[in-house]
């Protein structure tokens, strides 16, 4: 700890002997310039939204961290500056820290300093465009070998602190003969509303393995689209998501296969859509996820719950809430439309 | 004017290009009986002074000039000549030497290779699976009924029909060039440095390159995020055309370097320690160990390690230090010679399969930016 | 009303797949072409001087194969019959719809178990579309359905009869050194001399004094004609063709590792590369310049009959168009029996723009000098003597201009039936001799 804090001990202080692990679930949300950070004590919430129609969130709960300290403040001492924090009043007179914002490049940037995400052989793999020709390319034999990133020990181990109010995010990272320490600095939170799925009124509920939503996703990207269509019906076709663009169009129909679909509840058909580039977005979830639950209510917002299995044996979950366009705007089915207003384009009624 | 040799290190001397052709559109090069010297100088960015022994490179080295001292130079681009030098890599023999074509000087390179691929004369319709032929060579073999005009007068010593047969191919590779005349290089000399204040053993190119880059992606990404959240617009314009982002390198004769860089979204900094502050050689200075006890580096040492004035500072543009890091693919040690707030100068000591040959040294001159 | 259905392995769509990003390095859209045995894919560059087509055969390449003309035309099915139907369609959503699907283990689940390929085109819907339906693992079916415009497809001219030159080699073989040829280089020169044939990639560019650094490298690439499983070509004759052409070429052969021909006649006339595999005719009809640094030692024939259909006012190749849309009252060729199709310029027909004149250097008029050699060589001289500061030491090793040696005597026999003087000097030919080079280094 070079960080010469002072006299008061940090509100929070963790652990965690994996930054890539934190880093691969960050990532999933790392659509947005900025993430909104609740510490609490079950884990750390991050969160991003872009426009009020897409809303990540990404939970680090603690048992990913080897040490978790977290000392909430008391209300008396932190009643004056502390206005956010009056909704969870759990137990007694304890509150959870107010959320402040961090710029998520600067964090996700610091979490890989090391170097995890990066190519195995930096050298070699800029020394071969011929990759493939050349009778076997660029030979590894000699001084390349020094080069490995694996002998740069990857281990990652990595701290966090937070002293409270106006100061930064501390994260201290280590490896070989290294140090790096960041400070990340906090800014105010904003308090943007949830954006509401009505848990009690679902039109449908799918739960598929991730690699096939992925898969579709990817395979809609062929026609360019701006939108992306999602049908589920009671009947077939039971599942399906299309997009259209100006070479032509594209559908992904999925069959009540249980091997396919292994939760299918779908009361009734609905039809919803929804601006692709941002379901696209999740791309990095869907890549990392083993499961995901496709769940939409009869407003027609869309949440996406990634179930992402973590090392050592856990699981993590990374929720994403869409906003639908208008029932009028889908219809009109213009698939180079640009639209106007991001903001006119989906339903406000909360 | 002639110059023909042999190259007998060829990854080293590609490694060596590849390193150079990062900082540099072209070099001048240097040839005469004792050593090969090349020249960066971009118009901006890092100055690279670079002495190879010829032994080093060559095996056979023949140069034949009127200039005085036997000496011929060159203006040669460095990418085609990195290529050139790469289609060598799988070679038996590859020779190089300065010709004309048409009235173009060139350097042209001589490369013989063999290949031991499958059989010239194999049958695609008997192949039961093409595209996995090659994965399964014997396969190919079965399906060989048919050679026409293969199998005849084979001078490679092995059955006709051999799937496995070597075969040659020599490729000529002409890299064009411009023979300067003795006055045009003769303005040509190494910058001059005041005395450093701290010098350090750099730790591992790969791991500092790798730092730093994260740092200058870092100072790049957050400045982007504040432009998204309403800055000015021509910021991100700077960003991709312009220099990148500067950062911060210091040292101090306590065996510690520091890389740090501070923006509006974050302060992050990489501490090494324990690095060696190597000696000087008494030998090389006025005085003798006198001397030395003037030097700015023996006063920096007197500083604890714990003032901020021990540290030398220099200000180092990030993706131009980036391409200078890309030396450690030659895998040399690198001396670091910080004047403070002026310049750095990294010394590559190349090394050396033979002990007693001579020591190829790279000199690169960073100047620090102002703050 | 469905008139194309056809359906495809996932082998095959593979195939489709490194075919269509073969087309893609010609040019941005891909012409298909249903015949009622067969469907073609083919493509011409912008500047018309290069011609790729892939001939897939119902009965091999094809699991199902079914196109019926008659019916979905609308007409009495009577002369109509054999009259094909052709489109264009942009590469791109092609190669969107077929990318990639070579089976990742990982992405087992995801694959590919069949294709179906069908074309609608009924009169009384304004909308043409290709369908494409990929059905996968466990019922997940994927449909594309893309927009092309009706179009004619073209058809490069080649006189079969003309051919005097001739090579076929594995694939696997030209495939090992293409990537020797640098990116930036135009034209590929080939020649062949003493047993051996020479690739030659380079660039033609008027350069002088700092331009010259810029000049992309120049690259040979030499090896025996016994490596050929066939090889007929006049001694020195050297014809150049694009680079990029060659290179898309060679590595779609490579993907169905086969031999590959190639037949020409003379610089400047067109030369045809073809390969075959799995059901699938591969056949490249390229233009082709001779060599300015070199002459072939024969003067060029006149082959009245190809003359006449190589119009030179601009239209390197002429070409014809077929297809159930055309307006032509010509008879509709029969494919692939002869090439002798009528003449009619593709440029006059084409609804792009058309292409921009041909660079003054790739015109096979003031390329091609086969008689006054000396005079070329001339001008290079005087820009030698010119350059003072580059002065040339030419004695000695330069001698190795000296052509005739066999293939048991090469690296050791340097004739001396040319003396060494300051014209022979310069008169290196673009390539080095392999007697030059190896009595260098002895």
């Amino acid at each position: 700890m070079t960080s010469s804090d002072n006299s008061s001990a940090p509100s929070f202080y963790a652990i965690s002997s994996s930054a890539r692990q934190l880093f691969l679930l960050l990532r999933c949300i790392s659509f947005a310039p900025k993430a909104q950070v609740q510490i609490t004590k079950e884990g750390i919430r991050l969160s991003a939204e872009d426009s009020r129609v897409m809303q990540g969130l990404a939970f680090l709960d603690k048992s990913l961290f080897s040490t978790y300290n977290y000392i909430p403040p008391r209300k008396s001492s932190h009643q004056a500056t502390n206005d956010a924090g009056d909704d969870l009043e759990s137990d007694d007179d304890e509150l959870d820290l107010p959320p402040f914002q961090i710029s998520l490049p600067a964090l996700l940037e610091t979490l890989q300093i090391f170097g995890f995400s990066e190519t195995k052989d930096r050298w070699s793999s800029r020394d071969s465009p011929y990759a493939g020709g050349m009778n076997g390319a660029f030979p590894r034999a000699g001084s390349a070998a020094a080069f490995d990133t694996r002998v740069l020990g990857m281990t990652g181990v990595c701290r966090l602190s937070y002293s409270g109010i106006g100061e930064p995010l501390c994260i201290i990272l280590e490896e070989s003969g290294v140090t790096t320490t960041c400070k990340l600095v906090t800014y105010s939170p904003e308090a943007p509303e949830e954006i509401p799925l009505r848990r009690d009124r679902l039109a449908q509920k799918i739960i598929m393995r991730s690699s096939w939503l992925h898969d579709a996703i990817n395979e809609l990207s062929s026609t360019s689209p701006t939108r992306l269509t999602i049908t589920a019906s009671p009947t077939a076709p039971y599942f399906m998501l299309s997009s259209s663009g100006p070479l032509g169009s594209a559908t992904v129909e999925f069959s009540k296969d249980p091997k396919l679909l292994e939760t299918f509840q779908v009361n009734r058909r609905s039809v919803n859509t929804y601006k692709y580039s941002l379901i696209r977005a999740t791309t990095k979830a869907m890549a990392i996820a083993s499961k995901v639950s496709i769940r939409c209510d009869e407003q027609g917002v869309l949440s996406l719950q990634f179930m992402i299995e973590v090392e050592g044996g856990g699981v993590s979950f990374v929720d994403f809430r869409f906003v639908p366009f208008l029932p009028e705007e889908a219809d009109e089915e213009a698939p180079d439309d640009e639209g106007g207003e991001e903001s006119e384009e989906y339903d406000e009624d909360e | 004017m002639r110059f023909k040799a042999s190259i007998h290190n060829l990854i080293k001397l590609t490694r060596f290009v590849a390193s150079l052709s990062s900082l540099g559109k072209v070099a001048w090069v240097r040839l005469n009986d004792e050593e090969v010297r090349f020249t960066v100088i971009p118009e901006q960015g890092t100055q690279v002074w670079a002495v190879l022994s010829i032994d080093s490179i060559f095996e056979t080295y023949s140069i034949q000039s009127a200039s005085p001292n036997n000496t011929i130079n060159l203006e040669v681009p460095l990418q085609p000549l990195q290529k050139a030098l790469r289609s060598a890599i799988s070679a038996v023999s590859t020779n190089i030497r300065l010709t004309k074509k048409n009235g173009i000087p060139l350097l042209s390179l001589t490369i013989v290779t063999t290949s031991y691929s499958g059989n010239p004369a194999g049958n695609f319709n008997t192949l039961p699976l093409p595209t996995q032929s090659q994965a399964n060579p014997t396969s190919d073999a079965a399906g060989n009924t048919s050679a026409p005009n293969v199998g005849g007068e084979q001078d490679f010593g092995l059955a006709p029909g051999d799937p496995y047969r070597e075969r040659e191919i020599t490729i000529m590779q002409d890299v064009p060039v411009r023979v300067l005349s003795a006055a045009t290089v003769q303005g040509l000399h190494e910058p001059r440095c005041r005395e450093p204040d701290v010098h350090i053993l750099l730790p591992p190119l790969l791991q500092l390159k790798s730092i730093s880059d994260h740092f200058t992606r870092l100072s790049s990404a957050t400045m982007k995020s504040s432009v998204l959240n309403g800055g000015a617009s021509t910021a991100s314009a700077m960003q991709t055309s312009g220099p990148g982002p500067k950062l911060e390198l210091s040292a101090n004769m306590h065996g510690c370097l520091r890389l740090s860089i501070s923006t509006d979204a974050l302060s992050i900094s990489s501490v090494w320690r324990d690095l060696a502050n190597p000696d000087l050689d008494p030998s090389q200075y006025e005085g003798g160990e006198e001397g030395l006890r003037q030097h700015p580096t023996a006063r920096m040492r007197m500083m604890g390690g714990d003032s901020e004035e021990s540290w030398a500072k220099v200000r180092i543009d990030g993706k131009d230090w980036s391409r200078v890091l890309s030396v450690g693919r030659m895998g040399g040690r690198v001396i670091a010679c910080f004047c403070h707030n002026h310049a750095l100068i990294l010394y590559v000591y190349l090394p050396n399969e033979d002990d007693l040959a001579e020591e190829s040294v790279l000199t690169y001159y960073i100047s620090s930016y102002s703050v | 009303m469905t008139f194309l259905s056809s359906t495809l392995t996932p082998d095959s769509v593979n195939k489709v797949h490194d075919a269509i990003i073969c087309l893609a390095k010609f040019s941005e859209s891909v012409y298909i072409e249903a015949h009622r045995h067969e469907l073609i894919l083919s493509t011409i560059n912008t500047s018309k001087s290069a011609h790729a087509s892939f001939v897939l055969n119902g009965g091999r390449f094809f699991t199902r194969y079914r196109y019926s003309p008659g019916i979905s035309r609308g007409r009495p099915a009577t002369d109509a019959d054999e009259r094909p139907f052709a489109c264009r369609i942009y590469n791109k959503a092609l190669l969107s719809v077929f990318k990639g699907r070579i089976s990742d283990p990982k992405e087992k689940d995801t694959a590919v178990e069949k294709c179906e390929i069908a074309l609608e085109d009924r009169p009384d819907k304004a909308e043409c579309r290709l369908v494409i339906r990929m059905i996968c693992m466990h019922g997940v079916v994927k449909t594309y359905k893309l927009t092309y415009e009706p179009a004619e497809a073209m058809h490069a001219l080649f006189d079969d009869n003309a051919v005097v030159n001739r090579w076929q080699i594995q694939s696997r073989l030209l495939r090992e050194f293409i990537d020797y040829f640098g990116p930036k280089t135009e034209q590929l020169d080939m020649y062949k001399e003493n047993g051996r044939v020479t690739f030659t990639s380079y660039t033609e560019k008027i350069t002088d004094g700092k331009e010259i650094l810029k000049q992309p490298l120049q690259t040979s690439v030499a090896i025996d004609t016994l490596e050929f499983e066939d090889f007929s070509v006049e001694e020195r004759l050297h014809i150049a063709i694009s680079v990029k052409d060659f290179k898309a070429i060679v590595m779609h052969a490579d993907t169905i590792s086969t031999s590959v021909s190639a037949r020409y006649s003379l610089p400047s006339r067109p030369l045809q590369i073809t390969y075959e595999g799995d059901g699938m005719l591969c056949k490249y009809t390229l233009m082709t310049i001779g060599d300015y640094r070199a002459s072939s030692t024969t003067p060029a024939p006149a082959l009245s009959a190809d003359g006449r259909l190589l119009t030179r006012d601009g239209s390197r190749m002429a070409s014809v168009p077929v297809g159930a849309h055309s307006a032509s009252s010509m008879p509709p060729p029969q494919r692939p029996a002869s090439h002798k199709y009528a003449s009619e310029s593709f440029t006059q027909r084409t609804p792009r723009p058309s292409p921009p004149p041909p660079k003054a250097s790739l015109d096979p008029e003031s390329l091609f000098v086969p008689q006054d050699e000396d005079a070329e060589w001339d001008d290079y001289q005087r820009v030698d003597q010119s350059e003072d500061v580059l002065g040339w030491d030419a004695s000695g090793d330069h001698h190795g201009v000296a052509m005739h040696f066999s293939n048991d005597e090469r690296g050791t026999n340097e004739s001396s039936q040319n003396p060494p003087n300051d014209s022979s000097t310069m008169r290196i030919a673009p390539t080095q001799r392999l007697s030059e080079v190896r009595g260098l280094f002895d």
